[in-house]
């Protein structure tokens, strides 16, 4: 049943992704040929993105699937904790977790020596920060969905630790596990502010490298060259990815413990701990650097006053028109609108950006036209979460309750009304906080697009960051966390209730 | 013998008094309404949930605290009593040895329990190939190889159809009378006790009523049983 709604607005996303591709295509055709040929160094960007994403994917894999069995086949105090603290990650903003490792491993952090931060070491621990608490939640999730049956047959039967891992615990992570190495290494080969930030001359992606032609170094035919290549691995990983984006990247809910009666030998319990230990170590302190060192340093000027109000302005819009884009998208779900929803992730913002810019930028370059095209990107970046939250609350409107309604005689308002909203109400409520979340810690759009003199908290926290106002950026980024940490909790609640 | 003594379960707002005996090479149907505990009943013989206080002993050993490897029994689940990404005689081997490392001798015993429960050419499926009565002899089969001498079936047979019902229960009873099994079988049909079962327990309010003879306990008028077998009035 696809709607004239669902059509247009999947009409729409095609115009803005054509927008961005379209130029990038007529200058192709309209190049001489030995432009094209790819140079050298291209060829070692594309591998450093390949290298870093590979890298980042394998630990966030290894450790995530191993802490969430730890934490699936143990019940101990703190456990909750873990979990609920490791869906935090997912809604710190890139440039606050970057301030948070370099507080602790840069020039003048408290181990200074202890870690190579930029370049290839750097760019690689943040990204497991981001994506381990994300893998390990995914997989404790699988490993909930067991059969209570399997652990009591496995207890009566005397499996020993092996034998059920091998028997219940890993065909379960198996199905998952290539769906989430996919979706890891989609995030991390498109990542952009960690890489602009950590990387250098020599450790620069695809994206980075297309931002720093286009803006830096004024070089067209190259920024093609990358935007292209950028395509064809954003295509092959989100064709991988497409099966766990459909069936839900935002925080799975934690079901009910299932009783498990495994035997629990000292060296398994030493390696459990020892694990939950190394993936906490990771995950917590750039989290509590930033706390402790913003303490001390938060601050409301009249400059982080306005930051603020224009951030939640931004995120505020861009969460409305992401919903309004997400609404039918989730509804439908046909593969046209499952491709839409994943817009920003096959034509990822630089490549985005690069083409508005050609377009539109060029010729109209002012701070409407600027906000707006934010906002746009924002909303397309936030999409894919915002589709896959509510296409579980459209999930659970049965066919039943549909027959109800015709039976009825419901108009569409009505149905909206009285079935869908009541229903959807959760649902919305979390994709729109997780909207909003993404957008007020965004700092892509802002930098691939310019700023025009409009400052927001992340971009605030960048400039600081960038004049070495430690203090001033300690207290910015604080601020941050606690408002979109803050959100994300109301967003788990949300979930675990609905 | 099953012998539950002075048992009482507790799990927050649900409670169970248990004290009974069960003689061996019985066969007992356990009836009552639905959510009264008849299958904590067979959860907490298998060693799945613990009694709060009081004794379970079987055969005159104590097995209160035992874990449920410990114990003598094999137990039959509704639904999941196969692992889907094992073949059928992976699934019955499994039940001899968890590493599914099995001797020459211990192979034909797996091929002859399929054999006896009607699947002697299914060892190379994979359940997902099986109906659901198959994958129900599988988990018989495993019974057979399992050599335990008593058996827990919680509705094992509920979601299939009538005539195939009759069948397995057929089966069940055979195997019971050839193994000499002890039989404990928790069902929401009275008609499937009346059929197989020497016995009856019936669980109601929180207790667990002492077993009676099948006919005893079909010709009483107790109010509660009355009311659950629908002749109240």
């Amino acid at each position: 049943m696809a709607s004239s709604y669902s059509r247009i607005v999947q009409a729409l996303i095609a115009c803005t992704i054509l927008a961005g591709l379209l130029p990038l295509f007529w200058l192709v055709l309209h190049s001489a040929v030995s432009t094209f040929a790819l140079d050298r160094s291209i060829f070692s960007v594309l591998l450093f993105t390949l290298e870093q994403a590979f890298l980042s994917t394998v630990f966030s894999l290894a450790l995530g699937m191993f802490t969430a069995r730890a934490l699936a086949r143990r019940d101990f105090l703190g456990r909750k904790a873990i979990l609920q603290s490791f869906a935090l990650p997912m809604a710190v903003p890139a440039i606050v977790a970057i301030l948070g490792l370099t507080s602790l491993f840069g020039e003048s952090g408290i181990f200074p020596h202890f870690f190579e931060l930029y370049g290839l070491p750097g760019i690689v621990l943040a990204h497991v920060f981001f994506n381990l608490p994300m893998a390990t939640r995914i997989f404790f999730y699988g490993l909930q969905t067991a059969q209570p049956e399997n652990f009591r047959l496995a207890a009566q039967l005397n499996f020993n630790e092996p034998a059920i891992f091998k028997h219940v615990e890993w065909p379960l992570l198996k199905t998952l596990l290539p769906n989430v190495g996919a979706l890891i290494f989609l995030l991390c080969s498109a990542s952009f502010i960690i890489v602009l930030t950590l990387g250098g001359a020599s450790s620069t992606t695809l994206e980075v490298a297309i931002y720093q032609s286009l803006r830096m170094d004024f070089d067209l035919p190259r920024a093609l060259q990358l935007a292209l290549l950028q395509i064809l691995l954003s295509a092959v990983l989100v064709s991988a990815a497409a099966q766990m984006i459909k069936a839900g990247i935002v925080t799975p809910a934690l079901r009910q413990n299932i009783r498990r009666f495994d035997n629990q030998m000292f060296a398994s319990k030493l390696f459990d701990v020892c694990l939950s230990v190394v993936a906490l170590a990771i995950v917590l302190p750039p989290l509590i650097a930033v706390v402790a060192q913003g303490l001390f340093h938060l601050h409301f000027t009249a400059l982080t006053m306005q930051a603020l109000s224009t951030s939640f302005a931004v995120a505020l819009l861009s969460a409305v028109v992401a919903l309004l884009l997400a609404w039918p998208l989730a509804k439908v779900n046909d593969a046209p609108s499952q491709i839409a929803s994943l817009a920003a992730f096959i034509v990822p913002p630089a490549v985005l950006a690069t083409g508005w810019f050609l377009l539109i930028f060029r010729f109209v370059d002012n701070a409407f036209t600027t906000v707006a095209f934010i906002i746009l990107l924002n909303s397309l970046m936030a999409l894919p979460f915002a589709v896959s939250a509510l296409r579980i609350g459209f999930a659970r409107i049965t066919r039943d309750h549909l027959k109800l309604a015709k039976q009825l005689n419901f108009s569409p308002w009505q149905i909206f009304q009285n079935v869908e909203l009541p229903i959807l109400r959760r649902p919305l409520a979390q994709a729109f906080l997780m909207a909003s979340v993404l957008s007020l810690g965004d700092l892509t759009a802002i930098t691939l697009l310019g700023s025009h003199g409009i400052i927001t908290l992340p971009s605030l926290l960048h400039i600081e960051m960038g004049h070495y106002r430690s203090g001033d950026a300690a207290g910015t980024a604080l601020l941050l966390l606690i408002i979109c940490g803050g959100l994300t909790f109301v967003a788990e609640k949300t979930y675990d209730q609905a | 013998m099953i012998k539950l003594e002075k048992g009482f379960y507790r799990h927050q707002d649900f409670s169970l008094q248990i004290d009974l005996e069960i003689a061996d090479q019985n066969f007992c149907a356990i009836l009552g309404p639905s959510g009264a505990g008849k299958s904590t009943l067979l959860n907490i013989i298998a060693g799945f949930e613990s009694l709060s206080s009081g004794t379970l002993n079987i055969n005159g050993h104590d097995f209160t605290a035992a874990p449920p490897a410990a114990r003598p029994i094999s137990m039959v689940f509704q639904d999941h009593n196969v692992f889907a990404h094992m073949t059928v005689q992976d699934n019955v081997a499994i039940g001899i040895d968890p590493s599914l490392k099995l001797s020459r001798a211990q192979l034909v015993a797996v091929q002859a329990a399929l054999e006896r429960v009607g699947l002697g050419h299914y060892g190379a499926r994979l359940p997902s190939h099986l109906s659901g009565g198959e994958r129900q002899r599988v988990a018989l089969a495993r019974v057979l190889v399992r050599q335990s001498k008593i058996l827990l079936l919680d509705e094992p047979f509920a979601a299939l159809d009538p005539g195939l019902r009759l069948e397995m229960l057929k089966l069940v009873q055979d195997i019971t009378t050839e193994r000499k099994l002890t039989t404990l079988l928790v069902t929401h049909q009275p008609d499937e006790a009346k059929r197989v079962a020497q016995s009856v327990i019936f669980v109601d309010g929180g207790v667990v009523q002492k077993p009676q003879q099948t006919n005893t306990f079909f010709s009483q008028t107790l109010p509660e049983v009355a009311k659950y077998l629908g002749q109240s009035n």
